[in-house]
């Protein structure tokens, strides 16, 4: 199946960004991760079949590559805290250019999906940030239908409880806004 | 400041199903984001069997995945794509010509490493069992025990000479470099060796025969 590279990227370009800033917690990252998504539709278009909608196939792509910078940042984080001689306690939250830039993020309820186990998180976004169907987010994570469903519930639920246990952290720490928002579901 | 939760009651307007169609496309239209017919289509034609999947939720997850959807649209609207046109356009089209002026054996390399890996994997598959003994491979230090199999002279434990064994009229040399059990090695007997190559136990197992056993 042929595809205009150009035409998808000025289509989808916005969508998929969303995605990656939402999953990477910052500017740079999601810029980098929505850019590269592209390149690789750019190299892989002529695998791409016709069996589910581009944009689906797309967010395989992002997804992927996610997956694959999380693990990178990691493995770098573990060996600066080996190096360092002290484990960081929240280590799960992706790397961030300077604390400004992210605060925001940091202060949404992203930062605690961020915390979540990987299919878990990626099903999340694509559910409540890119609504895609459940039918779609299969496709995108290569799984059963069953399986997005139990990772959505779950993942909410842990979300839910972590958010229950803010009781226990100092609530001066949190911006206003933010508070506001996390308040609103508790 | 003090804690106190507060359940907030769905309105209306959280009945709706979780990122229905209208809802979601009204959302972000209402925010100024990029959203065309042909999604909210097809998401509305999802949105009636999604609703159904998430029924069994409880309210208040229902709610969070709406707040959720609220600050992705809050987040994407203070950090929006902005991409380098430039430099995204310069990457395209190298990735593109580098793609299409792909040399000869990189065209062909995966296909070609593929096809020989799936040959040899059939190939170990398809062979017939019992045609060759299977390998007795092990990393150096593994035991390996061989009872019935007669090696002159005698292995002794502790041996550390280099024992010649018959083999079909030929003396094979097997380096006994390090002989753990005390048993003379005769037949009915069993030896324990250890330290052996790979190549060496191979080595061994040529000398099995009816009433012989090499094990590790």
């Amino acid at each position: 199946m042929k595809i205009d590279v150009q035409k998808v990227t000025e289509e989808h370009f916005s969508r998929i960004h969303r995605a990656a800033l939402v999953l990477s917690g910052n500017p740079w990252d999601a810029d980098d991760l929505a850019q590269e998504t592209f390149l690789v539709l750019a190299r892989q278009a002529h695998r791409f079949e016709g069996r589910s909608s581009i944009y689906t196939w797309l967010y395989g792509i992002l997804l992927n590559l996610e997956r694959r910078q999380r693990r990178r940042n990691g493995t770098r984080w573990r060996k600066l805290s080996i190096l360092w001689g002290n484990e960081p306690k929240n280590r799960t939250v992706p790397s961030a250019e300077t604390p400004i830039e992210v605060a925001e993020w940091k202060a949404s309820l992203w930062s605690f999906v961020a915390r979540l186990p990987d299919g878990q998180r990626q099903a999340i976004v694509l559910r409540f940030s890119e609504h895609l169907s459940y039918d779609e987010i299969a496709t995108a994570m290569n799984c059963p239908l069953g399986t997005v469903k139990s990772r959505i519930f779950n993942g909410l639920t842990s979300l839910r409880e972590a958010l229950s246990g803010l009781e226990d952290v100092d609530i001066a720490q949190i911006p206003q806004h933010a508070w506001e928002d996390i308040r609103h579901v508790i | 400041m003090s804690f106190e939760p507060r359940l907030v009651r769905p309105s209306a307007s959280d009945a709706a199903p979780v990122g229905s169609a209208l809802e979601v496309t009204e959302n972000h239209r209402a925010q100024g984001a990029d959203v065309r017919d042909g999604d909210a289509t097809a998401n509305l034609a999802a949105a009636n069997g999604d609703a159904e999947l998430e029924a069994s939720f409880p309210q208040e997850l229902i709610l969070l995945g709406k707040q959720l959807g609220r600050e992705a649209i809050r987040l994407s609207h203070n950090y929006p794509a902005v991409p380098d046109e430039q430099d995204f356009q310069q990457k395209l089209a190298a990735t593109q010509l580098a793609h299409n002026h792909r040399p000869w054996f990189q065209r062909i390399w995966f296909r070609s490493a593929a096809a020989v890996m799936l040959g040899v994997v059939g190939l170990s598959v398809l062979a017939p069992s019992g045609s060759q003994p299977p390998s007795l491979s092990t990393p150096r230090g593994a035991a390996v025990s061989i009872s019935g199999l007669h090696v002159e002279p005698p292995a002794m434990a502790g041996d550390s000479a280099t024992i010649g064994v018959p083999y079909i009229g030929v003396p094979y040399v097997v380096p006994f470099s390090n002989v753990m059990s005390s048993t003379e090695s005769l037949p009915g007997t069993t030896t324990l060796f250890r330290g052996l190559s790979g190549e060496e136990i191979e080595g061994l197992r040529e000398f099995e025969r009816p009433g012989t056993r090499v094990s590790l």
